[in-house]
Parts: C-alpha cells; sequence; structure tokens
C-alpha cells in the first residue's frame, strides 16, 4: 500500500533529522504516548515504523477508565506553524518564488509559462477540477497552557470514525485538544458546543486539564478523500481529462490520436486528498511527485522539439 | 494530656511529607514546621524530583522497594487527579541508556514504574554511543510547585511553617515534645552525624520545551529530565564537596555531555545553574531517640540521609517516620498517665 510506504518514508526522514540542530527550528521532536481503544484491535500497519511499539499494560489502562486496551509508542511531532515558516525559508534561499494570489484554472498558471503545475490545493482542489470523492472533514481544536503534559493520548472511538473521539497532543509550547471530523461541513467558524465536547471529553481523560487556560481556539478542514490523489494528468488540450488512471498515463509514441493526449500537453501532477495525515505522509507523497515531475521531464527530453514528418 | 507539640525541622521534600503524614495520622497534634530555607532555597528545589531510585547501599533491597512502591502509588494518584498541575506531579517516558552492560538485567524497581523494557534496536539508534537501553514511564516532581503544594495543605491543616535556624536540637526542648529531624545535610551540623556527607551535584534549567521525553546515562552522570516550565539537564556526583557556587567549566561540560545525547538541546536557551548538596548515608537514617537532661526530655525521631534518592523515597520514609512519631506519642502519653498516679 502506497499509503504505508510514504508514512514510513516520511518517519525515516523526520527521524533522521531529529537530532539536528535544525530541529527545534523545524517544530519537530519526539514525543511518546497512548492510543486508546474499547475493545482489543489488532496492531496497526505502521507498528514497525514508530519506535518502541508496545501493548499498554494493566497498570497503564488505569489512567484510562473507559479504555480496555492500548499501545504505547514513540512517534514524531512535526508543528505546521513552525515547519511551514521553515520550508518557506528553505525555498526562498533556493530560488523559489512565492505568489499570494488565487488561481481560478490550470490553464491559466501554464498561459503564464508554466511547464508543468503541481496541485497541492487540498481541500479545495475540487474548485480547479471537479472531484466528488473529496469532501472536507471539519476539526476544531483548543489549545492550552499544559506544560506538564508529555505524552499524546488518541482516543479511538470505532463508532464515531477517526478523528472523531478526544485525544490530546503536547506541542512546544501548547498543548492541543481535539477532536471532531464534521464531513461534508465547510465550516470554519469555531463552534461552541464543539468546544464543550472537546474541552469536557478531554478533561475526563486527563482531570488536570481542567486547571489549564485556553489560549487559542481554531477550526480547519481536513481534505477527506478514500485515498490521496497522487497521479499526474495531461490537460489543457481540450481533450476530456481521464480519472482513475494511474500515474503513467502515457501512451507509446506513434499512438497519438484526439483521444490520446499527447506527452507535450501541459501536465499537471496531483498531490491532495490527505485527510487527517497529510503531516504523517508529506514526505513519501513529495517524493513520489518529484519521481512523476521526473519522468514528465524524462520524456520531454526524448521527444526533443516537435517535428514535422516526412 | 494536652496535645503534643511537634517540630518538624526540615522543609525540603522530606520534611514536609513527614508533616503531612504526621498531621493526617495525628489530627491531634500541634505541628510546626521550623527550617532554615523553604521553597525554592532547598536541596529539593535543585533536583529534577524524577522517581528512579539509586541504590542505597545498606538499606535492604525490599525495604528500599517498599518505599519507592509506596511513593509511586501515591504520587501517580496524584498525578492523574484534578490536583496535578498544581502539585507538579506528571508522568514522563523516557530511556536509561548503557554503554556498558548493565550491572543487573532488571532493577528492583522496574515492575513499580511503568512499561519497563529493554529498549529496540531502531530506539538504540538514536544513541550511537551507546549500546544497551531500557525504556520505562515514571513520574516527576517538579519543584517548587509540589513543595508550595504540600505547604497550602499544611496550611489547611493548621500546621504553622516557620523560618528558623535551628542550632540544635535541644533548645527545642522547652517548646516542642517530640522534634522530627528532616534537616537533610543541615543533619551533619546539627547532630553532628560524620556518616551524613555531601554529595554536590550541579545542574542547568534550561528552557527546551520541545523535549518531551527523559534520557539518562545509565552511569547516573549525565541525565536529561524534561519539567513542566524547564528541562533539568545535569549532572555531577562530587563526594565530600561542600561547594554551593557554580563552577563555569562544569557547566560547560554538563551542557556538552546533554547535548551529545540529545543533540536538539543546542538550541536550549535561558540556562540557570544550581547547586545542591545530596544528603548521603549508607543508609537512611530512620530512628527514634529520646533525650533528657536535668530533668528535662525530648523525643527525637531521624528521617534524613535520603541521598540521591528523596523523591523516590519520601513518601514511604514519611509514613515510616510517623509511625515512629505514633510511639513517641505513646510513649509521652504512657509517662503522663503514669504522673497521674
Amino acid at each position: 500500500l502506497s499509503r504505508r510506504l510514504w508514512h514510513r518514508e516520511t518517519f525515516e526522514h523526520l527521524l533522521g533529522r531529529v537530532g539536528s540542530p535544525e530541529a527545534a527550528a523545524m517544530g519537530l521532536f519526539l514525543v511518546s504516548g497512548y492510543n486508546l481503544f474499547k475493545q482489543p484491535v489488532p496492531d496497526p500497519s505502521w507498528r514497525d515504523v514508530v519506535l518502541g511499539f508496545r501493548n499498554l499494560t494493566p497498570q497503564e489502562l488505569e489512567l484510562f477508565p473507559g479504555y480496555s486496551y492500548g499501545w504505547f509508542n514513540t512517534a514524531l511531532v512535526l508543528e505546521g506553524s513552525r515547519y511551514l515558516p521553515w520550508l518557506t525559508e528553505r525555498l526562498t534561499q533556493r530560488g523559489v518564488k512565492f505568489f499570494h494570489e488565487r488561481i481560478d484554472s490550470f490553464q491559466e498558471v501554464f498561459a503564464r509559462g508554466a511547464d508543468v503545475v503541481v496541485n497541492c490545493t487540498g481541500v479545495r482542489a475540487g474548485l480547479l477540477q471537479p472531484d466528488p470523492e473529496l469532501q472536507p472533514g471539519r476539526g476544531q481544536i483548543l489549545k492550552v497552557r499544559a506544560p506538564w503534559v508529555k505524552h499524546f493520548i488518541i482516543t479511538h472511538d470505532l463508532e464515531s470514525g477517526v478523528y472523531n473521539s478526544p485525544y490530546i497532543i503536547p506541542g512546544s509550547e501548547l498543548t492541543v485538544l481535539g477532536g471532531v471530523n464534521q464531513l461534508g461541513s465547510w465550516s470554519e467558524e469555531n463552534s461552541a458546543r464543539d468546544r464543550r465536547a472537546i474541552r469536557e471529553s478531554c478533561c475526563r481523560l486527563l482531570p488536570a486539564l481542567r486547571a489549564a487556560p485556553v489560549v487559542q481556539e481554531w477550526s480547519g478542514l481536513r481534505p477527506m478523500r478514500p485515498s490521496v490523489r497522487l497521479e499526474r494528468e495531461a490537460v489543457g488540450t481540450g481533450e476530456v481529462p481521464r480519472r482513475g488512471r494511474g500515474a503513467a498515463g502515457l501512451r507509446e509514441v506513434g499512438e497519438w490520436g484526439p483521444s490520446w493526449p499527447s506527452p507535450s500537453a501541459p501536465q499537471v501532477i496531483h498531490n491532495y486528498g490527505h485527510g487527517g495525515f497529510g503531516i504523517t505522509i508529506h514526505w513519501g507523497c513529495a517524493m513520489a511527485a518529484a519521481r512523476l515531475l521526473g519522468s514528465i521531464l524524462q520524456e520531454r527530453q526524448l521527444l526533443g522539439p516537435p517535428r514535422a514528418r516526412i | 494530656m494536652a496535645a503534643p507539640r511537634v517540630a518538624v525541622v526540615g522543609a525540603g521534600v522530606v520534611g514536609l511529607s513527614t508533616a503531612l503524614c504526621v498531621a493526617d495520622a495525628f489530627p491531634a497534634c500541634a505541628i510546626t514546621v521550623l527550617a532554615q530555607r523553604f521553597t525554592p532555597g532547598t536541596t529539593s528545589d535543585v533536583a529534577a524530583g524524577m522517581l528512579i531510585p539509586h541504590r542505597a547501599p545498606e538499606t535492604p533491597i525490599h525495604v528500599q522497594k517498599r518505599w519507592f512502591k509506596e511513593t509511586f502509588t501515591y504520587l501517580f494518584a496524584i498525578s492523574n487527579s484534578t490536583a496535578a498541575s498544581e502539585a507538579g506531579i506528571h508522568l514522563v517516558s523516557g530511556w536509561q541508556v548503557f554503554k556498558n552492560p548493565p550491572g543487573e538485567e532488571l532493577p528492583f524497581w522496574s515492575d513499580i514504574v511503568l512499561g519497563f523494557r529493554s529498549m529496540s534496536e531502531a530506539e538504540l539508534q538514536k544513541f550511537p554511543q551507546h549500546r544497551y537501553g531500557q525504556a520505562f514511564t515514571t513520574l516527576k516532581c517538579d519543584c517548587p510547585p509540589y513543595l508550595l503544594w504540600m505547604e497550602k495543605r499544611l496550611k489547611a491543616k493548621g500546621v504553622q511553617l516557620h523560618t528558623r535556624k535551628v542550632a540544635n536540637l535541644w533548645e527545642l526542648h522547652s517548646e516542642y515534645d517530640i522534634v522530627v529531624n528532616c534537616a537533610g545535610i543541615g543533619a551533619r551540623q546539627l547532630v553532628g552525624d560524620q556518616q551524613l556527607i555531601p554529595v554536590r551535584g550541579q545542574v542547568l534549567k534550561v528552557h527546551a520545551p520541545w523535549v518531551k521525553n527523559f534520557v539518562r546515562d545509565g552511569d547516573g552522570l549525565t541525565y536529561i529530565y524534561p519539567g513542566i516550565n524547564s528541562v533539568t539537564l545535569g549532572g555531577t556526583r562530587e563526594k565530600e564537596s561542600w561547594s554551593l557556587s557554580p563552577d563555569p567549566s562544569t557547566t560547560k561540560a554538563i551542557f556538552g555531555r546533554c547535548c551529545s545525547l540529545e543533540p536538539s538541546l543546542r538550541a536550549a536557551r535561558d540556562v540557570e545553574v544550581k547547586v545542591g548538596l545530596r544528603p548521603s548515608r549508607a543508609s537512611v537514617r530512620l530512628q527514634r531517640e529520646a533525650w533528657s537532661h536535668e530533668g528535662a526530655k525530648l523525643l527525637v525521631v531521624h528521617n534524613y540521609g535520603h541521598g540521591s534518592g528523596g523523591f523516590s523515597m519520601h513518601w514511604g520514609t514519611a509514613k515510616e517516620a510517623t509511625q515512629l512519631v505514633g510511639e513517641c506519642i505513646a510513649a509521652l502519653q504512657g509517662s503522663s498517665s503514669r504522673a497521674k498516679l
């Protein structure tokens, strides 16, 4: 499964960086903690990716009344609020330019001279190209000051669904409390009802949180999709773009016709639909997208400029 | 007879916890804590407060185990309550790593801490200079919060707290019936115990809030303990050194050793250097004595000499000292009823 590979690649890439002097600036650090369940579950596919995975002991489960089974492991936190500025600076140093603009179509970008577009538009990708499989999964979080919390605690409720069960994740300065996952909701307004539910359920998990002041609150939209869309697509030649193809999508030389896009047609690499695990797999996906770009560039080199046939 | 007047000398983790235990067990007593220093000026304030026991050479293992278990159980319950943040008690997970094979496969406390196991190969890769390791979850008592919380609870029970330098215990005989000596390193001068020696520890407290796991080198000299508002980096074990002044070259050495265990510490800031003198003894002195002089009497209970194990053992030894206080009270009552005849 690609997702498993991308997860491993991301984890190992970051694990290699966690001991570097850059780690704090990146917002990257190790954290240990608990995944809690109300009944026994099989081990996750990532058990060998993270560090020190094991089941919880009865003594540990005493900490979490209502949960009868769980895992302990050491994982990584990568704080977006630090990572994005850090990446931006790295990119700027390499000469990458940033434009703060609204884009209404891929065509508009090609018209400005782009050879390839990498589409990382997340939850709003449907505005550039309709995608019925993509929908928002609204989340809300509270950030509290609780510096004594050194572990993550993630509960799982197989009935409520993923991210729809309380979780507590310590950041470098504040502790994040969640979680809700409301499929189909586009609201980015903080809901008082969600706030109460999150606060209540997290305080039941960790009674000491009652003393923690709420510093920030935020709502966001997870780009939910049955699978990540990570593939290339030829667009902009007037042909209807194919959906559901894999990464190859290229016909052999000589088989071009009106219904097959040519390799010199503008190419879009899609990389969106990461749900609630974007950070978890981002690096593996980025490398896969880069490989797709590599293929495109290679094909274009092989073809050379278009020549008339005699 | 009138309520027994009890003085607890010393306001570190041992003094305050002993006073609490005595107040709970014998609510009729009038209790006063007397100390030259209260938090944040005690030896306990320098310590990281990690519950990782040290082997006291002359205390039987089963006794150390009992004291540790009582302390761990007591603090575990607090960490899981709404009082946890005020009391400064929190769980923390991490690794103890060894360059050479550890002396024992399973330390006596391995079944008391949570989730104790050997580290995996993947985990050990994070520590290229070390070849063996143990992973577990334990508790940390942050000071000053823990001491302040105990002071608050003592005051709520009517216990008095007074700053006072006690030159010798006998000077208290007219005001108090029972004195509990929790003077830590101060007991050397206070009761002239030559078996009690300081083991100097210098530590750094730094701002590095991204450090969430502890790391300890099995040799006990290098450790990284994340607390509520700072990370304690250590340390030293200098026997018979009485110096309370921070040593700058030691600071550099500690920082260097800790950065090689946890490189991200290079980004740490706001370094505060502290020094404490561990009150070290072959075993904790838990003993009662009856002093008398020219018709005057004073009952004394000793509870000092915890060395590196103050936090790890404090509740267990407080309970034992409280039992000894109970014996003193019984003795007082016995002699007062005799006096009535």
